[in-house]
Formats: C-alpha cells, structure tokens, sequence
C-alpha cells in the first residue's frame, strides 16, 4: 500500500497530469485577473492568508481558481520532491558501477528538479511569511516630513520627496524621484539613507520600496506625486533569485553532456 | 504625452520584400545561396528599422527595439542565418522563410496601428530602466523565437521531414532563453514594483503556463507512446494557443489603455 503510494507520488506521469492542471488553470488566472485586478492587486502586498481573508473567501466566484492552483502547485512540490528523493537513491546505489562522470549527469535531472522544488518553496516562502506594510501606511508628499514605527521599536523619519525631470523630447516626465530616510533605534543611535524609484532600500533586514501613488488623473508634467513605502521582510525572495540560475546553468549542463555521451557511444 | 514620429517605412516593408523574395527562390531553386543573400538583405534592413525605431523620440531608447512584435523578424532572421551558417541542412532550417515573413507582414500593420494610437514609444521612467527592460525583452523575444521555430521545424518533422529532428533542440533552447528572461524580469519586477512575482498582472501567468508547457513537453519524453513524431505534433498544435495567449490580449491592451 505505502509503495503504491510512493510509486504514485513519484510517477511521470503524475507529474504530466499536475503540469498540465497547472497551466490551464494559470490561463483561466489570466483571464480572470484582469477583470478583478483591485482584488488582486493587493495580493502583491499582502499575505496570502490575510488576503484570503480579507477579499479571496468573500469573492471565491473570482478566486475559486487561485486555491486550486494553490492545491496544483503543492501537489507538484510534493511530487518533485519524491522524484528527487527516489531517484537519487537510485542512483548513489549505483554509483560505483557507473562512475563518477555518469553519476554526476544522472544526478543532474534530480538537483535540477530540486532547485524547482526550492524555487516553489521560495514562492510559498515569498507570499505566506514575513513582514508587509500597508498600502498608505508610510507615505511621503511634498512639503512634509513625518515619522513612523517600524517592527522592533524603531523610528523612521521620512523626508519630502525629491524629483527630477525629462527634458524634451520627454519634457515633464519624471526622470528619477527619491526620499531621505532616517532610522533611530530603541537606543537612541541613527543612520541616514537614500531610497528612490526603481532602486529600493535594504536596511537591517527590512527591505523599503519607493512608489507612486496610484491616481486616476495624469499627473501634470514637472509635478512631484505622492509616493509611498511599501516595507517587507521576504524570506522567499533568495531562495527564487539563486535557484533559478543555478537550475538553468545544470539544464545547460545535462544538454550539453548527454550529446557528448552519445557522440563518444558514436564513436 | 503626444509625440510626432516619423520613420522609415520604406526599410520595414523592403525588409519584407526580401522575405518574400527569400522564398520565392527557396521554391525555385536547389542551391539555397540566393534564398540566403535576400534573408540576410531582409535581416539588415530590418535591423536598419529597428534601429531608426530606438532612435525615433530624438532619445536612443534600446527597449523600444526589442519590447515590441516588430522585433520579431529580426529574432527570427538572425537564429535562421546563424543556423544555416552552421548546419548542411540548409533547405530546412531556410524553409522558415515562410514564417518570418507571415510575422514581417503582420507587424507592418501593428506598427502603423500602434504609431497611430500613438502606443509606439514610452517615455522611460525609473520603473523602467533601460537595462533591465532592454535585458527582459530581448531575452523574452528571443525565446519566442526560437520556440516558434521550433513550432515550425516540429511541423516539418511531424509530416516527415527527418532533417526537422532538431526541434527538439530548439525547444531545450526555448526553455533556457525563457527560464533566463524570468530571472531578469523577476529582479526587474522586484526592484520596480516589489514584487518576483506580480500577482495581479495576467502577463506573468500566462508566462507561467507557458514555462509549465515547456516543462511539460521535457518531461514527455520519459513517458511511453509519447514518440518524436506525437511531439512534434503538440508543439506544431500548441503554436496556435502560445501566440494568441502572449500577443493577443497584451496587443488590444494597447488600444484600451492610454499610456501614461
């Protein structure tokens, strides 16, 4: 019963079938994201189970198929790390009879698979744990200073915002608009730092985004706009940006040497 | 913002010429040196164009080269002439003529529709930086690319053509070119809007689905009744729904949306 059920859980073919729940479902997503996307927008700055609560259970008619790629995506984490875990005793069991080259490469699938399934749990990681700011709750406008409270007692001085600007042929466009931040700990030491669009903020753990306000109107040209700081702590985010290269050098890799073998079997 | 933009079209439409040209004499004759030299006279100016498009606002903006359909020829031409300089099967890999030129003509009407929807050139702005923009796309694009190459080549193969075989190749190629692109547009996502991953953009879900397609075909492989020749006919099917899904929407998105 239980090697059934391994058997199962580390088949190919279960693998084809979530792929493909996957993407059809990711599909009905991108369809039915743009019709609700104030809903949804919020999810780029919530957690998930706070937004399920918040907006996802009262809409379930627009969110039925985010739990159920959810459910798809867990199901292919559980399924990739099986695969990895079966075959990779697979083969250390067979490692002296192949060689350490051969070895390395029938390996390779695996670690690739791997470095997925951290991928996922990175994502997971990203939009389930950590620390996240309220739209509108650390907001900086021209003409005024404030100062807030981040998580572990410590105080946030925002500046005005400053604004450069496009000549022609872009006359009035922004060009780049930025904030003095000052930080004060609970003992009373402080530090200075700059935070500007497009070039966030990573301070003590904490990593602080400049933003536009969203607004209906077109802003006049040479006008410096409310903007606001998004804060967030995202144990997810690493573990995404250093997988991702490491599972596409090792594709590369498995490519590469599996025509190598075949020309040398050639020869 | 309203901004009068002159370019020349003749270099776009001469580009296509060529294409056409290109394939009148893929029919006709047996050696494929002449097929070549209008595929590489399209390819340059087509490059001419793009590069008078980057320059269009009076600002080199490299992103308007590459974030836009009319890049594709270029992409498409250039992985053909590469190819072709490397392999002997030059009568399969210059049959892909047909296909750039299909793309030529139809991005010479998007350009006259966007250009007067004045949805051609973006001001940039710091969410937008040059770099990773110009990175992302040219990535992104190139991958299409090569997928809808491979889309092309699987149909040959799969009506039995044996030189087609390497579209399977090409595929690997897609899948490494598009899982690049994401890593580029994840740090691009994450240092414009905060975000790897937006969740709220219909874009990058149907960028999942589509590196979830590629997974899928890598993985079918290991399965059995899935022959080279069943493969090649579900990537030959699926370029329908991976063209209509990445340019449809995103293109009559243009037409909804003013830009800012």
């Amino acid at each position: 019963m239980i090697k059934g059920i391994w058997k199962l859980l580390c088949s190919v073919k279960l693998t084809a079938w979530i792929l493909v729940s996957g993407i059809a479902l990711l599909l009905v997503g991108s369809i039915y994201v743009p019709s609700s996307s104030m809903g949804f927008n919020t999810l780029n700055h919530m957690r998930m189970q706070d937004w399920f609560r918040e907006w996802g259970l009262q809409n379930l008619g627009k969110t039925w198929w985010f739990l159920a790629l959810t459910a798809v995506l867990f199901l292919l984490g559980i399924n990739t790390g099986c695969c990895v875990a079966d075959r990779l005793l697979f083969h250390w069991k067979r490692r002296r009879m192949t060689g350490m080259r051969i070895f390395l490469y029938r390996i390779t699938p695996s670690l690739i698979h791997a470095c997925f399934g951290i991928m996922l749990l990175g994502h997971f990681a990203s939009v389930c744990i950590g620390y996240r700011s309220s739209p509108m709750e650390f907001v900086s406008r021209q003409g005024e200073a404030a100062q807030f409270k981040l998580p572990g007692g410590i105080q946030m001085g925002i500046g005005e915002p400053e604004c450069s600007f496009y000549p022609e042929p872009f006359a009035g466009e922004i060009r780049q608009c930025g904030i003095r931040l000052k930080f004060t700990g609970s003992e009373g030491g402080s530090v200075e730092r700059n935070v500007a669009l497009g070039r966030p903020l990573f301070w003590n753990g904490f990593q602080i985004h400049m933003s536009r306000v969203p607004n209906k109107t077109d802003p006049k040209p040479f006008s410096t706009p409310v903007f606001q700081l998004l804060i967030k702590r995202d144990p997810g985010l690493r573990l995404i940006l250093f997988c991702f290269p490491i599972l596409i050098l090792l594709v590369l890799y498995f490519y590469i040497e599996e025509k190598r073998l075949r020309s040398s079997v050639k020869a | 913002m309203n901004l009068s933009i002159s370019l020349p079209f003749w270099l776009q439409y001469g580009a296509a010429g060529c294409f056409l040209i290109s394939a009148v004499f893929w029919f006709r004759s047996k050696r494929h040196i002449i097929d070549s030299l209008f595929l590489l006279t399209g390819f340059v100016l087509h490059s001419w164009f793009l590069w008078s498009l980057g320059n269009a606002s009076g600002m080199f903006m490299p992103n308007t080269m590459v974030s836009l359909e009319v890049f594709m020829p270029w992409g498409f031409s250039a992985v053909v002439l590469l190819h072709g300089t490397f392999t002997g099967r030059k009568r399969t890999v210059n049959s892909a003529v047909f296909l750039i030129l299909a793309f030529a003509v139809a991005v010479s009407f998007q350009v006259r529709m966007l250009i007067s929807e004045n949805s051609l050139v973006y001001p940039p702005g710091p969410t937008h930086p040059a770099g990773w923009v110009t990175a992302f796309f040219f990535i992104e694009s190139m991958a299409y690319v090569v997928f809808f190459l491979a889309c092309w080549y699987a149909l040959l193969y799969a009506r039995g053509n044996e030189d087609a075989a390497v579209f399977h190749n090409y595929i690997i190629l897609a899948f490494v070119l598009f899982s690049l692109s994401q890593v580029v547009g994840a740090v691009w996502s994450y240092i414009g809007w905060a975000v790897p991953f937006h969740l709220s953009s219909d874009r990058h879900y149907i960028s999942a689905a589509f590196w979830l397609f590629l997974a899928l075909y890598l993985h079918l492989k290991l399965l059995s009744g899935w022959t080279a020749r069943r493969r090649a006919l579900l990537i030959a099917l699926s370029f329908l729904p991976v063209f209509y899904f990445r340019y449809i929407p995103y293109f009559l998105s243009h037409f909804r949306e003013q830009p800012q």
